[in-house]
């Protein structure tokens, strides 16, 4: 049986779209390759480039590492040097977008970037974030690690590929090599392994081509030992941090809470404007055609007829409700989510303004009103945000006029290390000329105290924006509230 | 008078037709959204042919956006054909709309709010209004225009008493529906209203929707 209960919307919410957790890594195994097949496969070929390759960049690597070493430990008594010494720190990122590139062409290991790094705030913010800049010093340890491995790896490859295809090919030109005397004094041309031994008979020959094929086959089974070290240090050291995936990972789902939680905003108050309000709407209207009607028949026969005077009386008392109900559901609505946002934060502002009991004077900058500019979650926040605080001023403030400026934010504030949160934001700035000297517990409201303004508190700090209140005593109040212009953790 | 309705809800709109059909007004035609209004007012009215007739009414929020599509109809409609009567009604009242809508001439505009229907009688008096090229706004809309121009310097010198009277006036009511509303005496209010002119600068007339245009262009400067 399929009853519905009645009133519920038919809708149902569009289910999170399923994610996995970020892969840290591509899975780092080593892969086995076939004996007899290995010379033949591409992948062989194409390590063998990314350890050539890496030969020129690793040794350059391995000076950047020095000098960082050498120039962190060297000046770091002095601030320039800490400064030098940090900056290098965080420029390593570069070596280790250089080895995630050649690995991911060469090798086939797709590491994601590590979250990108933040400028602190002032010099010595600045300072700090750069030499605690994890990604960078990771990226320090891989550039010595790897010299290690792929200086080792690129001397056993090209050993055992030049051994492997010169044995294999020295019956061709053998006879080119020069004349050598043996201790005998017999004359010989061929490569000399011990006094008097030359690979000059055929059969020594046929040893040789033996042991370079062997060599051959046994050269992409050592390569890919080698690459496979590399290739741990590549995962291990370049990709993001497991706690660094963690938070963005947590950042995802906390965004995506927010925007739901708006999205079903939105869609009650289209359930209700489409649903209840109109039905409402339209049974106020009958009930006062009927109320016209019963007035006409009671007036209209003269009649002392009570029933027609009863119905009279019940059926306005009904209109009336009715009516009041509407006034109520229309600001329940607008309080769920005010329908005018659609047509930008300035047009919602500006109804707010006008409702406002205390003069209000609004001033939203016109690039906000551009389509897509603020994230919808984001513009209802901002409205929610100035709805409370105007509220508030008018409530305590005692002031004559309270002024909303929203505008771009100059200058992004560095949010929370290990964020991936973006950096546009946008200012609210809600300005009274009241007595000022408001005194907010911001950081751990009092239930009951103040709740609208700590609720206010919670949903910006969801989004990684700030609050800030400065209130002297007889000077106004001013509350600044910095908001990110999309979702952290939403695209 | 001949009518024609654009409303989404179904209930609503099916509601507004019986209403309008039992009080002996022709709907020619009821339709769900902005682009069927327009298709509608161009077979009705075609061009140059203004006067078919007398009032459009138009839902402000319909598919496909349910944001203003209404509004922008309609104030494409009034640009197309200047004096068309049209209603604009909505759940809501935003001062923006108003201010959007009233840009232009004013007469035989109005702007209500969907709970206005429940009064029918006042309702289709403001209907008659509107077809007879007054200009209706809800008294919310009133109370948002004056309360976005607070701080005027001329509205500030209104006493409270002169400032109801406004109000009023904005809604086009007559003085003798003023003074009945105020349980104010003819001649108190036509010296309110003298009053509100001198301070607000305004030449006197004598015709009723001149004051109201006359009060919103000082409203919106």
């Amino acid at each position: 049986m399929a009853a519905t209960a009645p009133g519920q919307p038919s809708s149902t919410p569009p289910a999170p779209t399923e994610q996995s957790a970020p892969q840290a890594t591509t899975p780092a195994r080593l892969e086995p390759v076939g004996f007899f097949s290995g010379p033949f496969k591409r992948r062989t070929w194409s390590e063998l480039l990314f350890l050539v390759c890496t030969l020129v960049t690793s040794s350059v690597g391995l000076a950047y590492f020095f000098v960082t070493i050498g120039a962190g430990a060297g000046f770091g008594v002095t601030v320039v040097g800490l400064y030098v010494g940090g900056s290098l720190v965080v420029g390593a990122r570069t070596w280790g977008s250089l080895y995630r590139a050649e690995g991911r062409a060469l090798l086939g290991v797709d590491v994601p970037a590590p979250v990108p790094f933040r400028r602190g705030r002032g010099f010595w913010g600045g300072m700090g974030h750069m030499l605690g800049d994890t990604a960078g010093w990771r990226a320090l340890a891989f550039l010595f690690l790897s010299f290690v491995t792929n200086l080792v790896g690129a001397v056993f490859s090209l050993v055992f590929l030049a051994y492997g295809l010169g044995g294999l090919t020295y019956g061709i030109w053998y006879r080119w090599l020069p004349l050598q005397q043996a201790d005998d004094g017999s004359w010989h041309r061929g490569a000399q392994y011990g006094p008097g031994w030359f690979v000059d008979t055929p059969a020594r020959i046929w040893a040789q081509a033996g042991v370079g094929l062997l060599l051959l086959f046994l050269w992409p089974q050592i390569q890919r030992g080698f690459v496979h070290l590399t290739r741990l240090l590549i995962v291990n050291l370049l990709g993001p941090t497991q706690a660094s995936l963690r938070v963005a990972d947590l950042e995802r789902s906390r965004g995506r809470t927010v925007e739901d939680a708006d999205a079903r905003l939105r869609r009650i108050e289209r359930d209700l404007h489409d649903g209840t309000q109109a039905r409402l709407v339209a049974v106020a209207m009958q009930l006062g055609e009927a109320k016209e009607q019963l007035a006409g028949a009671s007036s209209g026969t003269q009649s002392d007829d009570p029933t027609v005077a009863d119905a009279l009386g019940l059926v306005t008392l009904a209109h009336d409700s009715t009516k009041e109900a509407l006034t109520e559901l229309r600001e329940i609505a607008r309080g769920i989510h005010p329908p005018v946002l659609d047509n930008g934060l300035a047009a919602a502002l500006g109804t707010l303004a006008a409702r406002s009991p205390v003069r209000t004077v609004v001033d939203v900058d016109p690039a906000l009103s551009e389509r897509d500019a603020l994230a919808p979650a984001i513009e209802a926040l901002a409205y929610y945000a100035v709805a409370e605080l105007v509220t508030n001023a008018a409530k305590h403030a005692h002031g004559s006029t309270v002024w909303v400026l929203v505008e771009p934010a100059a200058t992004a504030r560095p949010p929370a290390p290990g964020s991936t949160s973006p950096t546009h934001f946008v200012r609210i700035r809600v300005r009274d000329d009241g007595v000022g000297g408001a005194a907010v517990n911001l950081t751990d409201p009092r239930p009951g105290e103040g709740s609208g303004l700590a609720g206010l508190v919670e949903r910006v700090r969801a989004v990684d924006g700030t609050l800030d209140v400065v209130s002297p005593a007889g000077a106004g109040t001013r509350v600044d509230v910095l908001l990110p212009t999309v979702v952290p953790g939403e695209k | 008078m001949r009518i024609l309705i654009a409303e989404d809800s179904a209930i609503l709109r099916d509601g507004l037709v019986a209403l309008l059909q039992r009080r002996g007004h022709e709907v020619v035609g009821a339709v769900p959204d902005a682009d069927a209004l327009r298709a509608a007012y161009a077979d009705l009215v075609g061009p140059g042919g203004a006067g078919a007739l007398d009032v459009v009414v138009v839902d402000i929020r319909m598919p496909p956006t349910f944001t203003d599509e209404g509004l922008r109809a309609a104030i494409e409609l009034r640009a197309a054909h200047p004096g068309q009567g049209v209603l604009v009604f909505s759940q809501y009242v935003e001062t923006q709309f108003a201010s959007r809508l009233l840009a232009d001439d004013a007469r035989g505009l109005g702007y209500l709010l969907k709970d206005r229907v429940a009064d029918v009688g006042e309702f289709l008096a403001a209907l008659e209004r509107i077809a007879g090229g007054q200009t209706v706004l809800d008294p919310e809309v009133v109370t948002q225009l004056m309360g976005a121009s607070r701080g005027d310097d001329g509205l500030g010198r209104l006493t409270p008493r002169e400032r109801e009277v406004l109000e009023l006036m904005a809604q086009g009511r007559s003085n003798g529906a003023i003074a009945e509303a105020l349980f104010l005496s003819y001649g108190a209010v036509e010296k309110n209203v003298t009053s509100i002119f001198d301070k607000l600068d305004l030449p006197q007339d004598a015709a009723d929707h001149r004051r109201v245009l006359a009060v919103l262009r000082y409203l919106r400067g």
